[in-house]
């Protein structure tokens, strides 16, 4: 009964609210140790690494790996009559993004990395 | 006591009617008004368009063509519906897990990956022999300098649950605020497990690498944009 009864006053406590948290891909490629030298550094030492890429673009000038992990939180209070009374809500998303530019010879023209997507709750609801 | 009796058949029956969001609920508000009613709401299944069934149930768009009809559109083709056991299994999936407090699904999109390398894609393996081992590729990019490969395994893992009303009590139970009285909670994980090969320009196989782990949202990039793409140099 106690159960219940603390079930209900939490429900009625978050009432009308939910949250979805969405985590796409791993962002392993952001803690490995990248020790790559443009020039030198080739596309299987890469893969090698980080492992294989998420996305393989071709360009006339270089073959670009894309590596990505992305997180996604999305929090609502909605309020419904029939209709939505009230409607409120809160969307995160954050990228994190490795690319990598080979061209010749497979060998590293240039890479680049963002930062790690950051699991912060208090964020995604908008405080 | 027929007529008590008959009453009721009219009542439930009308209350069924305006509840279904078609009928006279249907006939006395149009888009314009919107679905206010103290007995019912005009539900997206019964004046909507493009109804289908997917694993998040049977779904259809409001759009933007008036709703002022005595009947549902396509009347037919809904009676119909679902239209295989695939559909009806998809839609008897999600109203259960509609009712479930804690629900969790994994889906997978492509080939299973075995936990190691095969054995069978030892160096100097022709690519042949890769393409019948392991079939088509996701991506293939075609080289003079030599030919990559990617094989990929996608997955989504999703569990939620919820506090407090039960999701179908909002559209089944004309009670104001009553779908309000929940909280809910849903947690999604999508990953990917890949396999690399690089094959040299006689295209015997150099090296077969296996994904670590990694991650990939089907929803946020295919990944394929050089598919079978002719040789750089001829492209030029």
């Amino acid at each position: 009964m106690k159960r219940a009864l603390a079930a209900a006053l939490v429900a009625l406590l978050f009432a009308g609210c939910t949250y979805h948290a969405r985590q796409v891909g791993d962002d392993h490629f952001l803690n490995e140790p990248v020790s790559w030298t443009i020039g030198t550094t080739t596309l299987r030492d890469v893969v090698h690494d980080i492992g294989p890429p998420d996305a393989i673009r071709w360009t006339p000038k270089a073959l670009v790996f894309v590596y990505r992990a992305q997180r996604h939180a999305n929090s609502s209070l909605v309020l419904t009559a029939y209709l939505n009374i009230f409607s409120g809500e809160a969307q995160r998303e954050q990228d994190a993004t490795l690319v990598a530019g080979f061209g010749k010879d497979d060998v590293l023209l240039y890479y680049g990395v963002s930062d790690a997507p950051g699991d912060d709750l208090a964020g995604d609801v908008g405080f | 006591m027929k007529r008590a009796r008959a009453a009721l058949a009219v009542a439930l029956a009308a209350a069924a009617q305006a509840l279904s969001g078609c009928g006279l609920a249907t006939l006395m508000y149009d888009s314009t008004i919107g679905p206010i009613t103290p007995v019912g709401r005009i539900h997206e299944l019964t004046v909507g368009e493009d109804i289908h069934v997917s694993d998040a149930g049977v779904q259809a768009s409001l759009g933007d063509t008036p709703r002022l009809r005595p009947y549902p559109r396509d009347l037919l083709r809904r009676l119909a519906s679902p239209s295989s056991f695939w559909f009806a299994a998809q839609g008897l999936q999600a109203f259960l897990r509609s009712f479930a407090p804690l629900s969790s699904r994994e889906t997978h999109v492509g080939t299973p990956m075995p936990p190691d390398v095969p054995a069978e894609l030892q160096p100097g393996a022709p690519l042949a022999s890769t393409l019948a081992l392991l079939g088509p590729p996701d991506v293939w990019l075609r080289r003079k300098s030599g030919s990559l490969m990617l094989y990929r395994d996608a997955s989504k893992r999703t569990w939620s649950f919820y506090i407090g009303v039960p999701p179908p009590v909002t559209w089944a139970v004309p009670i104001p605020f009553i779908g309000s009285l929940r909280f809910r909670y849903i947690s999604e994980r999508a990953r990917a497990e890949k396999l690399m090969l690089f094959f040299d320009p006689s295209d015997a196989l150099i090296e077969a690498r296996l994904g670590v782990d990694s991650d990939v949202d089907s929803d946020v990039d295919t990944g394929v944009d050089s598919d079978l793409e002719p040789e750089p140099e001829a492209a030029r």
